[in-house]
């Protein structure tokens, strides 16, 4: 096939063609012309090498994802990487397994202590449901029934939580929750719940670790514990 | 009698380290100040023996760490392989001059186990980058570290797609060609990710193609980035 229309086709328009995604004359044109299938194929292949010299250029390396984990980094580059992490998949399934690594069970370390003696401390972890629900700990995504706490662990934290129907309100439930050994802070601590990273519901720690949020929708959420000393959060909490 | 960690030679208070070590792992009370030592020679003072003793003591709590780790299983490599990765990330990572900061043996386990953790991620970013490198297979980048394997490599690498990086997003000052090449190449997203994710800045998904080929045609027809990275 002679082809005559060089100022026909855009280089957009032959990647186009050539990974399906535009009309059937055009990719069987360009499937059958052995001009453009050879201009879409060096289009492509210079694609392919863009993103192997690119391919996460800009991402931080691992260890320093390992110690903004462990609330060693210093707070500038802390929000450098967190703005890196709200962008960058690939740094927040990492953290994930950093996480998975830090939390393994360390008799002869004790988890929440091991990086006392380091200065800028402030402990990130992530609760872990270790009780509760329905008599099995499902891993994520259990829903609390009425009055079967839920209990999570942290560190040296233990997060009791119980989701209640709202009597008075139709479709709207209640979070009581109870908070044991958070370490020691010098401001209040706030609970916040998120919903894909948006607070729908704030409360303030009470002086005996009660809190209670109520008017909830039900559905996924995170929940977070702030203070000056640490930051726990429950990743997947079913309301 | 006892000593003290600053009475003692090296061997001295490796056979002190060990014996307190002993005591640690069983949970009973111990001294930390002889470990703490030897650590303190070896990073501060960069002594190959004390780093070497430090090796052998902890070689099996680290082993651990990997082992027990999900990935470890396919990850095709030898505890060792791991172990020693993870060592040398530490001796890298503490200067003498960041020493300091570590004011007791827990803290200075929990730093290692900061950088075994970095070595389990080091090797999963090796695979994904292998991966990538694989789809352009007949790949040719001169002057380019292999990232497989050594530490060092992977250092060399990660250094110079940050300055290729840099030097990108300095000639594409559109906001929709800069995010297209960000989004495409720095996080290997497919065109219709990309629009989905950026919905605000692509319409549809022809209008992802036509942005990004643009942008290639941009640094295309900068010499120098023609000249340092050949056809784009
Ligand atoms: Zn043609
Ligand atoms: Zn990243």
């Amino acid at each position: 096939m002679n082809c005559k229309h060089t100022s026909q086709f855009e280089d957009f328009e032959l990647l186009l063609a050539l990974n399906g995604d535009t009309d059937p004359i055009t990719r069987t044109h360009v499937a059958q012309c052995p001009v453009c299938t050879a201009r879409a194929t060096h289009l492509k292949a210079l694609e392919q090498r863009a993103t192997a010299l690119l391919f996460r250029a800009d991402c931080p390396p691992a260890l320093d994802l390992a110690e903004y984990q462990a609330g060693l980094a210093a707070s500038d580059y802390s929000r450098v990487l967190q703005s890196h992490l709200a962008n960058c998949s690939h740094c927040r399934a990492e953290l994930v397994q950093i996480e998975a690594i830090l939390a393994q069970p360390d008799p002869y370390l004790q988890p929440a202590e091991p990086l006392a003696g380091l200065k800028q401390q402030l402990a990130r972890l992530t609760a872990r449901l270790t009780g509760g629900g329905a008599g099995v700990p499902a891993p994520v995504g259990l829903r609390g029934q009425d009055d079967a706490p839920l209990i999570y662990n942290a560190g040296d934290t233990d997060l009791i939580l119980s989701i209640h129907s709202d009597a008075a309100h139709t479709g709207y439930r209640t979070l009581t929750g109870l908070v044991l050994g958070l370490p020691d802070s010098d401001t209040a601590t706030q609970i916040s719940l998120l919903q894909q990273g948006a607070e729908t519901s704030r409360t303030t720690l009470d002086s005996s670790g009660n809190f209670m949020l109520e008017h909830l929708l039900p559905g996924s959420y995170s929940l977070l514990l702030e203070n000056t000393a640490c930051t726990i959060t429950i990743l997947d909490l079913t309301i | 009698m006892s000593n003290t960690s600053s009475q003692l030679n090296l061997a001295g208070l490796s056979h002190r380290c060990a014996e307190e070590t002993e005591l640690f792992f069983r949970r009973a009370p111990y001294d930390p100040q002889f470990c703490y030592e030897l650590f303190r020679l070896a990073l501060v003072q960069r002594n190959q023996q004390a780093y070497a003793y430090l090796y052998t003591r902890y070689q099996p709590l680290v082993a651990g760490w990997i082992e027990r780790h999900p990935s470890f299983i396919t990850s095709g490599e030898e505890t060792t392989y791991f172990t020693n990765r993870a060592f040398e990330k530490m001796w890298q990572a503490i200067k003498p001059e960041k020493f300091a900061r570590f004011h007791d043996l827990k803290a200075l386990l929990g730093y290692l186990k900061l950088c075994t953790a970095s070595v389990i991620i080091d090797h999963a970013r090796s695979h994904q980058h292998s991966l990538v490198d694989e789809e352009y297979s007949e790949l040719t980048l001169e002057g380019y570290a292999d990232s497989r394997g050594d530490l060092e490599g992977q250092t060399v690498r990660q250094g110079q797609q940050a300055q290729l990086w840099q030097l990108v997003s300095q000639r594409l000052t559109d906001e929709r060609e800069r995010t297209v090449v960000y989004a495409s190449f720095v996080m290997a997203m497919k065109p219709a990710e990309v629009q989905q994710h950026y919905e605000h800045l692509f319409p549809d998904v022809k209008t992802v193609y036509r942005t990004k080929q643009a942008a290639l045609d941009r640094l295309r027809r900068d010499s120098n980035m023609a000249q340092l990275y050949g056809e784009w």
